[in-house]
């Protein structure tokens, strides 16, 4: 079984008004240990389709499956404790917590999950040394290149072993160099820890590396291509 | 920190105004119980209406001893003659008022003592009299001058008498200072034909409670005697109402500057939450909940609020135990007009603990009404708009 499932899914902004349509009869099915990015011109409504099914944003009509349970059913809290649980967070402006050191902003969600302060800490230490961050568990953002950010942004994504990542635009804001690292370690992580990734991007060359790309245009299936291999 | 600062700030400005505005009322009462009227006075029912020396009355035999039995150690009683007449100079007559005193119960009772500028107050026991300094200058005498007195005794006697002046007082309250002629009681009581009548007794206590505590005891044992006891509060119902008057204004004055101070925490609180709402979103965005981070916040703000009010209470102590004992001279016109009403030309602070107390919760009370600020940002604020920021 899938483990996303959207169906019949629709956004529609201003629908009294003049409606916008952000997402137009999405129906998309995504699998465990994919490697997929969502494509396609600015404002097609990549941003709102990671918004759904990250549990941020709740569907016009149609639904968002995730293990079979409709999210846009939960209560407040419960989509809250369901992002906390299953969901890795990467945004476009990194989105570290400034006064925080990073290994405790990838500690932060195991602590908001209450685990162990143990497991905690070693696990923290393993996903920043994986990122290949060893050296910089005691800097704070401020301290850090906008690609060593984005770089803990996905080791606390990751950390807590989530059932998928989501990341919008996350190599926008990076140099081609600090993009094309960024993609390597998420591929790796893709194959070790047999993450879920599913991703936004414009940059051809994040495309080229990943294994399905789904294209929207005026929030609308356009393609979506799988490779093999 | 700021805010921690700005709460700081308030209460030290919070706690000095009501300190002046406190102290200032300590010193007039205390000033009138003191140099006037005392906790309490023993008086014939009549005598408030009317003070003549024909309303003067005996307390002694039975009475006396109900009454000092009922005082205790916790206070004590000062008889006291009062009356009005003209005091001659050489070349001058002025009105004036001889006040009948045992030396040592008015020391105790007001520090007499610092007041005497001139002369060796215990020769009061002779014959003679100590005069204000202004009564002196306006009468043209000396030391070892005689003053002459001419007043009304007892139901209309003749009271004339000559004294050598054996020394001055010198007080800042100028109905002292330019009226009074101190004499023994007994003295007083020769002159005025009075025999064992005294006029009035006053009674001075520890404090308001064991003087309320006195008046009540003592109360029974005054029915049918024609006397009664009376609290300074009925013997000085202006003082009363001007107090009054002059806390509500004071209240006014906390009001707005509470406003103030609310407004400028409720500023330093409003931009912190702003900056923060990213954070916010973040967290909210990551998986904490929403009723985590309202808790956080607010946890957060009343500690910053309670380290501003400590700290701020901490700063003002020490300011206000300075100005308590030196307290600001005031000078020039204001100075004249407190001196009119009766006050020392200085600006007293109180250290009463009831201020610290009263503003270190007024200040918490405060803050934990603007926390409710992010606290309901915590829960309302939306997470797509604040992420993008
Ligand atoms: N809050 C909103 N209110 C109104 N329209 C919106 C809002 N958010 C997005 N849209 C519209 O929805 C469409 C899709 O936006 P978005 O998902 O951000 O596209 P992309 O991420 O592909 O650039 C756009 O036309 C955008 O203008």
């Amino acid at each position: 079984m899938p483990i996303i499932q959207t169906k019949k899914l629709y956004k529609i902004y201003n629908e009294d008004t003049i409606p916008v349509y952000a997402l137009k009869d999405l129906n998309l099915d995504f699998e465990v240990g994919e490697f997929t990015t969502i494509v396609g011109p600015s404002g097609s409504g990549k941003t709102t389709l990671l918004n759904m099914i990250g549990g941020l944003d709740v569907p016009t009509r149609g639904s968002v499956l995730v293990d079979g349970t409709d999210i846009s059913t939960l209560k407040k809290n419960q989509v809250i404790n369901f992002r906390l649980h299953h969901i890795g967070f990467v945004f476009q402006s990194y989105n570290l917590i400034p006064v925080l050191t990073a290994l405790e902003n990838v500690s932060l969600i195991m602590e908001l999950q209450n685990r162990e302060k143990k497991e905690i800490r070693e696990r923290a230490i393993h996903v920043l040394e994986e990122v290949g961050l060893a050296d910089k568990l005691n800097s704070r953002p401020s301290e850090l290149s906008g690609g060593q950010q984005q770089r803990v942004a996905v080791a606390r994504a990751l950390a807590s072993r989530p059932k998928y990542v989501l990341a919008d635009e996350p190599t926008a804001n990076l140099d081609s160099k600090s993009a094309m690292n960024l993609l390597d370690i998420m591929a790796r992580l893709n194959k070790d820890e047999s993450m879920t990734f599913i991703f936004s991007t414009h940059d051809q060359r994040v495309i080229e590396r990943a294994r399905r790309v789904v294209t929207l245009v005026d929030g609308a299936l356009y393609e979506d291509l799988k490779k093999e291999g | 920190m700021i805010t921690a600062g700005s709460v700081m700030f308030a209460v030290v400005l919070a706690l000095t105004m009501e300190s002046m505005n406190k102290g200032s009322h300590e010193q007039m009462i205390s000033n009138t119980l003191r140099f006037g009227t005392g906790y309490l006075q023993i008086q014939d029912t009549a005598y408030y209406e009317t003070p003549s020396l024909d309303f003067s009355f005996d307390l002694s035999g039975d009475l006396l001893q109900k009454l000092n039995s009922t005082l205790g150690n916790h206070a004590y009683a000062i008889p006291r003659i009062e009356s009005f007449v003209l005091a001659a100079g050489e070349l001058d007559t002025r009105g004036a008022i001889v006040t009948g005193i045992i030396p040592e119960l008015e020391d105790r009772m007001n520090g007499f003592l610092k007041f005497v500028s001139q002369g060796n107050f215990t020769s009061l026991e002779e014959k003679g009299v100590f005069i204000g300094s202004g009564l002196a200058k306006r009468l043209t005498l000396n030391v070892k001058d005689t003053l002459v007195i001419i007043g009304q005794g007892f139901q209309g006697m003749q009271a004339a008498a000559k004294y050598p002046v054996l020394g001055f007082v010198s007080h800042p309250m100028e109905f002292i200072d330019n009226q009074m002629i101190y004499m023994h009681v007994k003295e007083a009581a020769w002159l005025f034909s009075l025999d064992q009548n005294r006029s009035h007794w006053l009674i001075m206590a520890e404090n308001d409670k064991k003087a309320k505590e006195v008046k009540r005891e003592f109360e029974k044992h005054l029915v049918g005697t024609g006397l009664t006891i009376l609290h300074w509060e009925e013997l000085q119902p202006d003082l009363v109402k001007a107090l009054a008057f002059d806390s509500a204004s004071g209240w006014v004055m906390q009001i707005i500057l509470y406003v103030v101070i609310a407004f400028g925490i409720f500023g330093t609180i409003l931009t912190m939450t702003l900056e923060r709402q990213k954070e916010f979103a973040i967290l909210v965005s990551l998986g904490m909940k929403r009723h985590i981070l309202a808790l956080q916040c607010f946890v957060e703000t009343i500690m910053i609020s309670f380290l501003g009010v400590f700290i701020g209470l901490g700063i003002g102590f020490p300011i206000l135990l300075y100005f308590y004992f030196n307290p600001i001279p005031l000078r020039g016109g204001l100075s004249d007009l407190v001196k009119e009403y009766g006050m020392e030309p200085f600006l007293p602070f109180s250290m009463s603990p009831s201020i610290f107390l009263m503003q270190g919760i007024i200040m918490l009370i405060l803050s934990l009404i603007i926390t409710a600020y992010p606290v309901w940002r915590s829960f309302t604020f939306q997470i797509l708009k604040n992420l993008r920021r």
